[in-house]
């Protein structure tokens, strides 16, 4: 399945909250990902900004803003013509202490943005984690360590990897 | 950093080693798949920093070998003499000056006194069996035949010394002592060539194999002559903990590091061995030397309990065998420790245990360490340790990545260590291949 832009910008939250909506350049910038030359071409890729969708759903339940649940980084229309999902991904560019990966951590990401997502739209059960190119191999053995089993959820990639499944 | 600045080696068609440029100025940790020449470069450096700083001992164990047959020569003409009647002092006085001459050699570097000494026994056997007449002609004929397989192999023109056995016999001794001090002082690389000939049972040794410190090439196979190093000054290599308490003539590197451990404390380094003793084996490892001069390995349990160290977990093995070290005196700041997969049998936790302790090691007391790994928990946890200890420029990774069939090319990585996770990885690679979902 491939990015749908129509999707991630149609989706009811997207509608509702438009300013949740930011350039994936930017996202990944932001979170250390090295965007010069940009990973992706066009630069035109929309998707969610998990922290500002995070935002608003706390504040809609008046939790307020000092009570943000986790999230996951990014979110984005999937499709491949007959079935759309929504992906879900988090980046850790910055992550040099893979000890300190937590899969409960990882799991209340998921659980907070899905809930932030409503049900509209199906949500991928894979989650993507993002790398840097110069530590993918660490990460995906420090994910497997947490998760010692096959074809588990989340699965560890770098930019390129990224761009390669979705764009 | 220079591979010209600090030790290093290089290594080119050895084996499994297509090439190797490695420094040795830390913690140098090489990682790879099985056959890919880890042990090969550990059994190299082992035998090359043996060489050149015991240069003489290995020039005096080659004489005592060489002279073997000399010895036996002597022992039959002393059997010769004490069977024709010479008196029981004076037989005594033979055993014992030959006791002394034979010890020597095997505890002594060889030098000038040794020589006149092993001439002036075969002399004083010469005087002895004139005076008692104690030669027939068939026991001199006898010992010729034996002085001529003796000296068979060295060049001696037999017109230009006397048909004498013994003449024979010390002319040998002479030009085999000469050949030792010339060795000596030479230091020839020839013994260094040698020895890798018969550690790895092979006549092919490396193509190339050169050893550089601080800008200086120090040891060249293509050169005639070893210099003497000065950064590391003794190897120990440890590829097993299973060989504490073995004696076994097989790998020669397992007696050495039996007889370094055998070694009486000096009370070095307590703090490390303290770490060793109070945080992780929960013991303490020490030599008993019973009243018959035999070493039991001992382990003493903190709640007291005593056992024998041969009959405890492997783990603790691992621990003590440093510990030991620590405590004799073995590890200095010119010490270069080589271990082969220092993760072997030990649990995850003393994995890490033992990383920070090669890490603690080589920061506070300067002991060089060449690490070659195929754990990720010992990989990344020198890699985070150093850097939380500021040691990282210590640090100096390799990969060793296939060239062609059974032919590797060991990849300098700096502190980079996520091609070698790229390797461990192919592990998952496997389990999902073999294991996962159809």
């Amino acid at each position: 399945m491939k990015y749908c832009s129509n999707l991630t910008r149609n989706h009811c939250v997207s509608k509702n909250d438009p300013q949740i909506l930011s350039c994936i350049n930017r996202i990944l910038s932001k979170d250390g990902c090295d965007v010069n030359p940009p990973p992706f071409n066009p630069l035109t890729y929309i998707v969610i900004d998990g922290d500002a969708l995070e935002a608003v759903a706390a504040i809609k339940s008046g939790r307020g803003l000092h009570r943000k649940a986790k999230s996951m980084d990014i979110a984005f229309g999937i499709t491949n013509g007959s079935s759309n999902q929504i992906q879900l991904v988090e980046l850790k560019f910055n992550c040099t202490t893979f000890y300190r990966l937590d899969k409960t951590s990882f799991a209340q990401k998921v659980s907070g943005t899905k809930s932030a997502l409503g049900t509209s739209v199906n949500i991928s059960s894979s989650y993507y984690i993002v790398f840097k190119v110069s530590t993918l191999q660490q990460g995906r053995r420090y994910l497997f360590r947490q998760n010692p089993r096959l074809n588990s959820n989340f699965k560890a990639v770098d930019i390129n990897g990224l761009f390669a499944q979705f764009f | 950093m220079s591979r010209f600045i600090q030790p290093s080696q290089y290594t080119k068609k050895f084996r499994a080693v297509a090439s190797a440029d490695l420094r040795i100025n830390g913690i140098t940790v090489v990682a790879g798949e099985n056959g890919c020449g880890k042990s090969t470069l550990s059994k190299l450096l082992y035998y090359l920093y043996k060489t050149i700083s015991n240069y003489d001992v290995l020039v005096s164990r080659k004489l005592r070998n060489d002279l073997s047959n000399v010895a036996r020569f002597l022992e039959i003409a002393q059997m010769e003499l004490f069977r024709k009647g010479i008196n029981r002092q004076q037989r005594h006085e033979f055993q014992t000056e030959f006791r002394v001459l034979r010890r020597n050699l095997a505890r002594k570097i060889i030098d000038e006194k040794q020589m006149i000494d092993w001439l002036g026994f075969v002399d004083r056997i010469v005087l002895a069996s004139s005076l008692e007449k104690s030669f027939d002609k068939k026991g001199l004929e006898r010992l010729m035949y034996i002085a001529e397989d003796i000296i068979k192999k060295i060049k001696i023109n037999k017109n230009d010394i006397n048909s004498s056995p013994f003449e024979l016999v010390k002319t040998h001794i002479k030009s085999l002592f000469k050949e030792g001090f010339g060795l000596m002082k030479s230091r020839s690389t020839k013994l260094f060539k040698e020895e890798l000939k018969n550690v790895f049972h092979d006549n092919n040794i490396p193509e190339i194999f050169d050893v550089f410190e601080f800008g200086q090439e120090i040891v060249s196979l293509n050169k005639s002559n070893l210099s003497i190093p000065y950064s590391i000054q003794s190897a120990i290599y440890i590829d097993t903990p299973m060989v504490i308490g073995l004696n076994l003539e097989r790998n020669s590197y397992w007696n050495d590091l039996n007889k370094l451990l055998k070694q009486k404390n000096v009370n070095s380094f307590s703090e490390f061995s303290n770490i060793i003793s109070n945080e992780i084996i929960e013991g303490d490892a020490s030599v008993d030397e019973s009243i018959l001069g035999i070493s039991d390995f001992l382990f003493k349990r903190s709640d007291g309990s005593i056992f024998n160290l041969l009959d405890c977990a492997t783990g603790i093995k691992s621990f003590s065998i440093l510990q030991l070290l620590l405590k004799n005196g073995s590890l200095t700041d010119k010490t270069l420790l080589i271990i082969d997969e220092p993760e072997s049998h030990l649990h995850p936790q003393w994995i890490i245990e033992y990383a920070r302790l090669i890490v603690l090691l080589n920061k506070y007391i300067g002991i060089k360490f060449f690490i070659a790994s195929h754990n990720p928990d010992m990989v990344s946890a020198i890699r985070i340790i150093a850097e939380k200890e500021e040691s990282l420029e210590k640090l100096n990774f390799y990969l060793a990545e296939k060239e062609l069939s059974y032919s590797y090319n060991y990849k300098h990585l700096g502190i980079e260590i996520d091609p070698i996770f790229e390797s461990f990885n192919i592990a998952l690679d496997r389990m999902n291949l073999y294991g996962g979902e159809m």
